[in-house]
């Protein structure tokens, strides 16, 4: 069940849960001792001139470079229709955002100045803490701040305009309004869409921050990319929701040979291939390993562009990618490099 | 105008009459309804907030007769011994919120709010998620695997689905007890044991959308309650895999919070709701299909929808017929396509009205011959508004017709001129985990047995009980 309709029946059932007998929410000690979610758990910022990576066993790609995420607030993720995600995916924030040139590729540490869409008002801001009874302990939650020192330049400044405050799109936001498309969900009970779908909301030209960005090469832990702890732990817990990321990464193959890229994310995504977009995850999904899979592409020998842009509003965001060969098996005879 | 009016009249009708073969009846509004309980001759269930549905029959449902439960999100429930074992959560946000859930258990003697022995136990608390980590306690779902061990799963879009294992004596966690991370990215998850299998069945995709909504149920597969779950193109629900269940029908969106119901061997219904039922305003509802295993996976079954159908034996293939006498048809160029050169025509089917004014009218009793699509051997199934667990009683009479297929005394068959609707003349029809069907008359004068409808011989049909392991037990409703 989505937990935004959840948390608007959680503010009856709250009453209800203090007087059911309940023993409380004391939570064991015991059984949360290593549930940390800090940066370092899920990246290694890697330097410029690090020794090329292998895919992993299972061939998913866990090197990338990828820039401080971009704000753009949506209350929900039922908005990503094809045309959106076209629109906001291809929509150029910075000068070389796209490009397919190997050689100009950012470095680790490089920085830009992004104008964006500030964060909404309103929401919970973040965690608000336990609403029936669930009792989220103290000290756990946002603000998992990546280690000082870790990676060049990264993180070193907090940019000016930075949202304070959290999560720009919070439990309990109303759907967007106006527009909203006949049937969407009859009355009452749980039948009236309740995810913010429907059209973005049309407003006024909608407020913007400028944004000190770094591009941060990582390794990642898992064989998913965590975006979401990415953007808390390069933003020092401030951006969580509603955001646009970017990554790339350099596929090197020793020969020409025909492969297709499968990726998943969580939400939307777009991926290229030296300069060549080969994949869209369109609408509101989550992250599925080889959920998508492009067309045949012609890897070239030597260094190849595998570019991803991925947009979330509320909720768990990531991405995972590795390559097929054309007979369905994976292909992992190549290096991974962020240059 | 006025056929045209009819015609719609007729579209609307039949429209009406399909979809209510598809779904409950009654007042079946929820949302993540617990595994369906049935307690002292009644089936219950709950939804997110307690909310109760009550069925007496499994197929028309209302909140008479239930009790709100005092849970919070999407509780389970299983008995185990002569106790029902409540699971339920508690969620500390939303989408765009905080994660800190928990899972609480608590007992109950009875489900049936006017029994003196009514009365939920203290709640324990057997599970969490804190604030930010990479899970959400909620939507547990309970297992009591074949070995007697108890386990519970939870967690929601929000990072990872987890098991943990439970006391079944008490419901609080069992000595020692780990969480082990089995999935991601599933809402609504439960396990399921069949064949040396534990099957991790989960909801993916939009909730809580209304009509535009698209979850949808999926499943991987483990020889451990701890996983590793696999799906059928042999990926790890951990990297997001999952089979599909079943996710959208016509005039339905968004299947979502599977339970299993086993009614008996061989007849599995799964609960889940509808995120929107188009013909009740797209509001969401209870629904309950049938189960039918193909290749090791569950899928979702069917109803028998209001329609034509011929009744094949599985047996040997023939077809249920009514014993009239055979009418040979006219025309057509006979044997090795005779008739030279001359262009086709169509060979004109044999009608009711050919036939019928040479049929008895009184009973007519039944018989099972080869299929050859003639009047006597067309089944019309009508819905009724009474039923079994998840199914209608349906009327069985021959199309065009009110003559309808009818139990007697000493578990025999007939056809009776007109139908009247009384019990011997109302069947059930479920879908079997095989995929085919079990039909079942309502009542057998004279007879409290529950019997089915059976081959005997290739040639002859009667009633007899129901084995899922015998083929004669079996039939399937083609239609052409």
């Amino acid at each position: 069940m989505n937990k935004n309709l959840k948390s608007i029946l959680a503010v009856g059932m709250a009453v209800v849960l203090v007087g059911c007998g309940s023993n409380g929410s004391k939570i064991d000690p015991q059984r949360i001792a290593n549930r940390n979610v800090e940066y370092d758990q899920y990246f290694t910022e890697i330097k410029a001139d690090a020794a090329p990576a292998k895919p992993d066993e299972k061939g998913f790609i866990r090197r990338w470079t990828i820039i401080e995420p971009i704000n753009k607030p949506n209350s929900g993720n039922t908005v990503f229709t094809d045309s959106y995600i076209l629109k906001e995916l291809t929509k150029e924030y910075f000068k070389g955002q796209f490009t397919a040139d190997i050689k100009s590729l950012p470095k680790t540490g490089d920085q830009v100045i992004v104008e964006s869409e500030a964060p909404r008002a309103g929401g919970r801001g973040g965690f608000g803490g336990g609403m029936m009874g669930g009792g989220a302990p103290q000290g756990a939650g946002a603000g998992q701040a990546r280690p000082q020192g870790q990676g060049a330049q990264a993180g070193a400044q907090r940019p000016q305009g930075a949202p304070q405050g959290g999560a720009p799109a919070g439990a309990g936001q109303a759907r967007p309004q106006g527009a909203a498309p006949q049937g969407m969900g009859g009355f009452g009970g749980f039948g009236g869409g309740m995810m913010g779908g429907g059209a973005p909301a049309a407003a006024a030209a909608p407020a913007t921050v400028k944004d000190t960005l770094t591009w941060h090469s990582v390794d990642s832990k898992l064989f998913n990319i965590k975006l979401i702890r990415f953007a808390l732990g390069s933003s020092n817990g401030q951006k969580r929701y509603g955001l646009i990321f970017n990554a790339f990464t350099v596929i090197n193959v020793e020969q020409d040979v025909v492969v297709r890229l499968a990726a998943g994310s969580n939400a939307s995504s777009i991926w290229w291939v030296n300069g060549e977009k080969v994949l869209t995850l369109q609408a509101d999904r989550r992250m599925v390993a080889d959920d998508g899979m492009s067309k045949r592409i012609t890897l070239k020998k030597g260094k190849n562009l595998v570019r991803a842009a991925v947009i979330n509003g509320p909720g768990m965001s990531d991405m995972c990618a590795r390559l097929y060969n054309e007979d369905g098996t994976i292909f992992k005879n190549y290096t991974i490099t962020n240059n | 105008m006025k056929k045209i009016f009819q015609m719609g009249l007729v579209a609307l009708v039949s429209v009406s009459m399909s979809e209510t073969v598809m779904a409950q009846i009654g007042a079946p509004f929820i949302h993540d309804p617990a595994t369906i309980m049935e307690c002292d001759g009644k089936y219950y269930t709950w939804g997110t907030g307690g909310s109760p549905l009550v069925s007496s029959d499994g197929w028309v449902w209302s909140g008479e007769g239930g009790a709100r439960i005092q849970v919070g999100a999407a509780p389970d429930m299983i008995k185990i011994g002569d106790r029902y074992l409540c699971a339920h959560s508690s969620t500390g946000g939303g989408l765009g919120g905080g994660h800190a859930g928990t899972i609480r258990t608590m007992w109950n003697k009875t489900l049936d709010p006017k029994s003196p022995d009514y009365e939920w136990t203290e709640q324990i608390q057997v599970a969490e998620s804190l604030v930010d980590e990479d899970c959400d306690a909620i939507d547990a779902g309970l297992l009591l695997g074949p070995d007697g061990r108890l386990w519970v799963t939870y967690g929601t879009y929000f990072g990872f689905i987890r098991v943990v294992e439970l006391d079944p004596a008490t419901g609080d966690r069992a000595a020692g007890a780990q969480d082990v991370n089995i999935a991601v990215d599933c809402e609504a998850t439960t396990m399921i044991y069949q064949d040396g299998w534990y099957y991790l069945l989960g909801t993916h995709g939009t909730c809580c959308d209304g009509v535009n909504s698209t979850y949808n149920i999926v499943c991987g597969r483990s020889k451990s309650p701890t996983g590793p779950f696999i799906d059928n193109v042999g990926r790890d629900m951990i990297e997001g895999g999952g089979k599909m269940v079943l996710g959208c029908r016509d005039g339905y969106t968004g299947a979502g919070h599977f339970g299993r119901y086993i009614v008996e061997d061989g007849v599995q219904k799964m609960s889940f709701h509808w995120e929107a039922d188009y013909s009740m305003s797209g509001r969401s509802t209870l629904a309950i299909l049938p189960i039918v295993w193909r290749n090791g996976w569950p899928e979702a079954g069917y109803n028998v929808k209001n329609g034509v159908y011929e009744i094949e034996s599985e047996r040997r293939g023939y077809a249920l017929e009514i014993a009239t006498e055979y009418v040979r048809l006219g025309g057509g160029r006979g044997m090795f396509g005779g008739g030279g050169n001359q262009p086709n025509t169509q060979v004109a089917f044999q009608k009711l009205e050919d036939v019928i004014g040479g049929w008895p009218t009184g009973n007519i009793d039944v018989r099972v011959i080869d299929y050859q699509f003639r009047p006597n051997q067309k089944w019309e199934f009508v819905a009724q508004e009474e039923g079994t667990l998840g199914t209608p009683y349906y009327k069985i009479v021959i199309a065009g017709t009110n003559r309808a297929l009818a139990a007697t005394a000493g578990k025999e068959l007939t056809t009776v001129p007109e139908f009247t609707g009384a019990p011997e003349q109302l069947w059930s029809v479920d879908q079997l985990v095989d995929g085919t069907y079990r039909i079942c008359p309502k009542a057998v004068p004279g007879t409290d047995e529950k019997v089915c409808l059976i081959s005997v011989g290739d040639s002859n049909a009667s009633l007899g009980k129901f084995d899922i392991n015998d083929v004669n037990c079996k039939w399937n409703l083609r239609q052409y």
